[in-house]
């Protein structure tokens, strides 16, 4: 299975969903695809359809209106599949969390599996955390099979 | 012999009859089907045994000829009356201009109108006859049911089904021995029954709409019948004969083509040939067994018919030539009208338009393998189209519209009739299946001709586009959600659609035995060659070759695949709906006012703006008026 | 024809040529990055990603979708497999539009308005291309007079010769067909998005694999065709496909993508015009 969890590892399609960030979040994280960073090295492609996509990225808190939207994109994807909360208030509800519409983190939704902190996140971290992402893909693949 | 030849003939006509005075349903529903029985059975025995033997006269003595033309004056006079009555000038001069020169022609002119061997059957018209005898007698039971929920639906009281069989029955009679018919003036006779058939049957609701379609119909029509009394009155000037086989036995040259430019222009009529489509899309008001049996598969295909019967008299012409452009020209214009459409009965119309131009542009292309190419057409768009009308009729008493766009997720509410439906659509559309089969051999051997392929080309490219979306829509469905609902159809319907669906499966299995059965004596029989090889499952030319076991075998294991994929575990999803929207919200807050939200529709391309029916059409009219001039042009100059 | 010829072909078309196939896709989305002035993936990227796919979790929204997607495939399989079999050309063509008319009836047959739209449009691109695809073949027979590649390959001097508009034509088919710019309206190549995923919205998995091999096929099968031009000089027409190759990844990076109409508009006029032109010169001169 050497060649299938190569080709699990070099292929992870990821989508992005803003969650309801300042878009400081979100800017970084598409300049990973610039040529400055370029994740498409990795084989990562960014698609906007979550039934083709391996990884949820999520930028900003959670509130109310957005929850169930946010619970349907995750839904919709094909096991097996992580998520990323991107930025500190994807990961913690950030300085938003005692807003009165705000759930919080997008743990209170979603398990989330990868957090990377920061206000904005920086690219560099962002690909630190997909990398981490890409090899709690493969275990979870594993432990499915196992299991 | 000559037993089941008069049965398959006369007995319609006499069933016709009793059917008319017969109150009972049920009685009636025997008489029918026994007749169709019948005549399915006289038409396998008149194919196995039939060719060329029946000489003389049928009935022994009688003079048929005398019969057949006070017949024909009776039925001009009858035409006279309805034009009468219906006030429209335009019609009674044109029946007059049938009548009054036929009246002469037959009784004054002296001519010699005797024909040896009235009754011809080659392959050509044992194909013909099986066609009409199983796919007519098909519809015939369908329409039992048919009739019956329609006049439900309607409220039409007292019930009118015993004239409606009588002239469904008429028909296939008139139709059979058109078909068998070697002496022009008798063709002519069951031509004008087919036109007053089918006047009688498009005016059969006697809305405003369908009194009109009807006399649009009849008058489309009689001009065909004009045409037709010229050739016929033409061919005897020039060559002494009303035989048709004497006829087309003359290699005519320059003028005396003429007599056959009008008889193909009376072909043209019949086959609703752009630029005299109008009548047969209006026709489309008639209960849809009409369509399935006169507008479809047979009564348009004795415009083809003859046309094919008169391929060998200007083959290699430059009528040829034109002719094949002409076919050509409806054929990717009524393509491309049929894209605008979304009324399943209006694309059905114009598809017909545009396989029977392929049709007689193939005739017409002067190559055996053309004509064989053209007779294998008419074979397998018979059956397929037949098929679908009578599908489209059953889903719109099903669900009370024949528009493809509220045909959307139909195999959720009618299966079985959306499983019939895909099938003949595929088969219409799809290799390795009869239609496809034909088309791709009238392409290889129109490549000699630029102008031609490039017509045929692009219109076969239309072609994809308007039946593959409605196989799309046909079978939308959420595997999750919808549920199949249990459809219950009469046995009446039933047995019609499975028939015809699996008939058009099976030819095309064993295309090539009808091939080598059927299609190549004839095509010898014209040109003492063939040019095309079939066995062991494929079919081919000196330039090119089609094998279908490999496409049957590729589509198998396809399905089969399909099969193993579906038996294992997958998950049913939604369709994919981007967050929001995937919930139902009806009402949304927009600025502190509550709003409906307005709900998401998917429509086909009906590209209304360039391809309008009503702008195109004078256009499109034109043009085939100039093609037309241009055949007669050709035989003149 | 021998068993081990046989063997040959059917290993050639069977598993040669969709691995090439892969690799020109990989190719194709390493040049882009590159002139895009990013590094880009693997060449093997492709196999990587239909390899994941075939290992993820099977999602399905109805069960005609399946059957189209086998359909597909079968289709492209078969069609390349006759290419290698030296069959006629015209039912080569008419193979392969069994797959495209499934992949389109497998996508409207999902409710989503992505997919249906995708589909449509899918529809427009088939119409566009079809015919040229036809008077391309009708080119050959007019030179060669059979549609039998045998027979088209049988002769000493290459098509390109006098048929070099037709060659041209087949740029914009070859466009059509790798859903590239401008004519990537109804599902596009890698990152670039339409629709979602326009066509392929609803596929994923195993499903969406099979599509991306099916995808291999069609590609080769149309390099075929167009190294056919320059036969018996085979080295020069692979040269000349990998350069049609290169030149569509270069009109994908600097053009934009074409609205319906447009697309109709340029593909008939432009296309259909110089098939004409190409056809009616060979067909006068003869």
């Amino acid at each position: 299975m050497g060649l299938l969890d190569k080709a699990r590892q070099r292929s992870p399609w990821l989508i992005h969903y803003d969650c309801g960030s300042c878009n400081g979040c979100d800017i970084e994280l598409l300049s990973c695809l610039t040529p400055l960073y370029d994740v498409e090295r990795f084989g990562i492609v960014n698609v906007g359809d979550p039934k083709q996509a391996d990884i949820l990225v999520v930028t900003g808190s959670v509130n109310q209106q957005n929850k169930s939207v946010l619970k349907n994109i995750y839904d919709q994807m094909p096991e097996p599949k992580v998520v990323v909360a991107v930025g500190v208030c994807a990961c913690t509800g950030g300085i938003f969390r005692d807003c009165y519409n705000v759930v919080g983190g997008i743990d209170k939704v979603l398990p989330v599996d990868v957090y990377v902190p920061g206000c904005p996140a920086r690219p560099e971290q962002i690909i630190d955390g997909i990398k981490l992402a890409i090899d709690k893909l493969a275990q979870k693949d594993v432990v499915k099979e196992e299991g | 012999m000559q037993i089941s030849l008069l049965l398959n003939v006369l007995l319609p006509f006499i069933s016709a009859v009793i059917v008319y005075f017969l109150k009972n349903e049920r009685m009636r529903n025997i008489v029918i089907i026994a007749t169709a029985l019948v005549v399915m059975a006289s038409s396998v025995v008149i194919a196995v045994y039939g060719y060329n033997t029946f000489a003389g006269h049928p009935l022994g003595n009688i003079n048929l000829d005398r019969w057949i033309a006070i017949g024909d004056l009776l039925l001009s006079l009858y035409i006279l009356y309805i034009s009468v009555s219906l006030k429209n000038a335009m019609l009674i001069l044109l029946t007059l201009l049938q009548l009054i020169p036929m009246f002469v022609f037959e009784n004054f002119s002296g001519a010699n109108l005797d024909v040896l061997h009235p009754i011809y059957a080659d392959h050509l018209s044992v194909i013909m006859n099986l066609i009409v005898s199983f796919v007519g007698t098909l519809i015939w039971i369908y329409a039992i049911s048919y009739m019956r929920e329609d006049e439900e639906h309607k409220g039409i009281r007292p019930s009118r089904q015993n004239r409606f069989f009588f002239i469904l029955l008429l028909f296939i009679g008139a139709m059979n021995a058109l078909i068998f018919s070697n002496d022009l003036i008798w063709v002519y006779f069951f031509w004008e029954i087919t036109t007053i058939s089918s006047f009688l049957l498009i005016g059969h609701d006697r809305t405003a709409e369908a009194k009109q379609s009807s006399t649009r119909a009849l008058l489309l029509n009689s001009i065909g019948g004009v045409m037709f009394v010229i050739g016929i009155i033409l061919g005897y000037h020039f060559f002494n004969t009303v035989d048709i086989q004497t006829l087309i036995s003359h290699r005519a040259s320059g003028m005396l083509l003429l007599p056959f430019a009008f008889l193909c222009l009376a072909a043209f009529t019949k086959s609703a040939q752009i630029p005299f489509q109008s009548w047969l899309l209006g026709a489309m008001v008639a209960p849809t067994p009409v369509s399935a049996l006169l507008h479809s598969s047979t009564m348009v295909k004795a415009g083809v018919y003859l046309i094919l019967r008169l391929v060998p008299a200007f083959y290699g012409s430059w009528l040829a030539g034109v002719i094949a452009i002409f076919g050509a020209f409806t054929f990717i214009t009524a393509s491309l009208m049929a894209i605008s459409q979304s009324n399943g009965k209006k694309i059905l119309a114009y598809s017909t338009i545009a396989n029977l131009g392929l049709i007689i542009s193939a005739a017409a292309i002067n190559s055996p393998v053309a004509v064989a190419a053209a007779i294998m057409l008419l074979i397998f768009h018979a059956i397929s189209k037949a098929l679908l009308f009578l599908c489209v009729g059953t889903i719109e008493h099903g669900i009370g519209s024949r528009d493809i766009e509220d045909m959307r997720g139909l195999i959720n509410k009618m299966p079985f009739t959306t499983l019939i439906t895909v099938i003949g659509l595929v088969t219409m559309l799809l290799p390795p299946f009869g239609v496809l089969l034909s088309k791709w051999l009238v392409i290889e051997t129109a490549a000699k001709n630029p102008l031609l392929v490039f017509m045929i080309a692009i219109g076969s490219a239309l072609t994809v586009v308007y039946y593959a979306r409605w196989i799309g829509i046909l079978l939308s469905r959420t595997s999750s959600k919808d549920v199949v609902q249990h459809e219950k159809r009469d046995p009446f319907v039933r047995i019609p659609l499975s028939v015809l669906a699996m008939l058009s499966i099976v030819i095309s299995v064993t295309v090539t035995s009808i091939f080598n059965g059927l299609i190549a004596p004839q095509v010898v029989e014209y040109f003492h060659r063939l040019g095309v090889i079939a066995q062991e499952g494929s079919i081919g030319t000196s330039y090119g070759g089609f094998s279908l076991w490999p496409v049957f075998l590729a589509l198998a294991l396809a399905l089969l695949g399909g099969y193993v994929v579906l038996k294992g575990s997958n998950q049913y999803a939604m369709p994919y709906a981007p967050g929001e929207s995937a919930q139902e919200y009806k009402v949304i807050k927009v600025a502190g006012k509550e709003t409906k939200m307005p709900k998401a529709k998917v429509s086909n391309y009906y590209f209304s703006d360039v391809i309008s029916e009503n702008r195109l059409t004078p256009w499109l009219d034109v043009a085939a008026a100039v093609l037309i001039v241009a055949m007669f042009g050709v035989v003149i100059l | 024809m021998n068993v081990l010829n046989i063997v040959f072909r059917l290993l050639l078309a069977l598993v040669v040529f969709p691995i090439i196939g892969g690799l020109i896709v990989g190719l194709d989305r390493k040049l882009t990055a590159r002139l895009q002035g990013r590094y880009g993936p693997p060449i093997l990227q492709p196999f990587y990603d239909v390899l994941k796919l075939f290992s993820k979790q099977r999602i399905i929204v109805n069960e005609f979708q399946v059957i189209s997607v086998f359909i597909y495939l079968a289709s492209s399989v078969l069609s390349l497999v006759l290419f290698t079999f030296q069959s006629d050309l015209l039912m080569i063509i008419f193979v392969m539009s069994i797959g495209a008319v499934f992949l389109v009836v497998g996508a409207l047959s999902v409710k989503s308005a992505y997919s249906q739209v995708g589909a449509q449009r899918e529809l427009m691109q088939m119409l566009s291309y079809e015919p040229l695809l036809i008077l391309i073949i009708v080119g050959m027979y007019l030179m060669r007079g059979s549609f039998n590649i045998a027979v088209i390959m049988s002769q000493g001097r290459p098509l390109i010769e006098e048929l070099p508009l037709l060659f041209l034509v087949m740029v914009i088919v070859l466009g059509i067909k790798m859903r590239k710019s401008p004519f990537d309206l109804s599902a596009s190549e890698h990152a670039h998005q339409e629709l979602v995923r326009g066509l392929l919205t609803d596929y994923s998995g195993l499903y969406l694999g099979l599509i991306d091999i099916a995808h291999w096929f069609d590609l080769m099968l149309l390099l075929g065709i167009s190294t056919l031009f320059f036969y018996p000089h085979i080295v020069l027409g692979i040269i000349a496909s990998l350069f049609l190759v290169i030149l569509e990844i270069v009109i994908d990076n600097v053009t934009a993508r074409l609205t319906v109409k447009w697309m109709l508009t340029y593909s008939y006029g432009l296309g259909l015009v110089l098939a004409a032109i190409n056809i009616a010169v060979v067909y006068i001169l003869r």
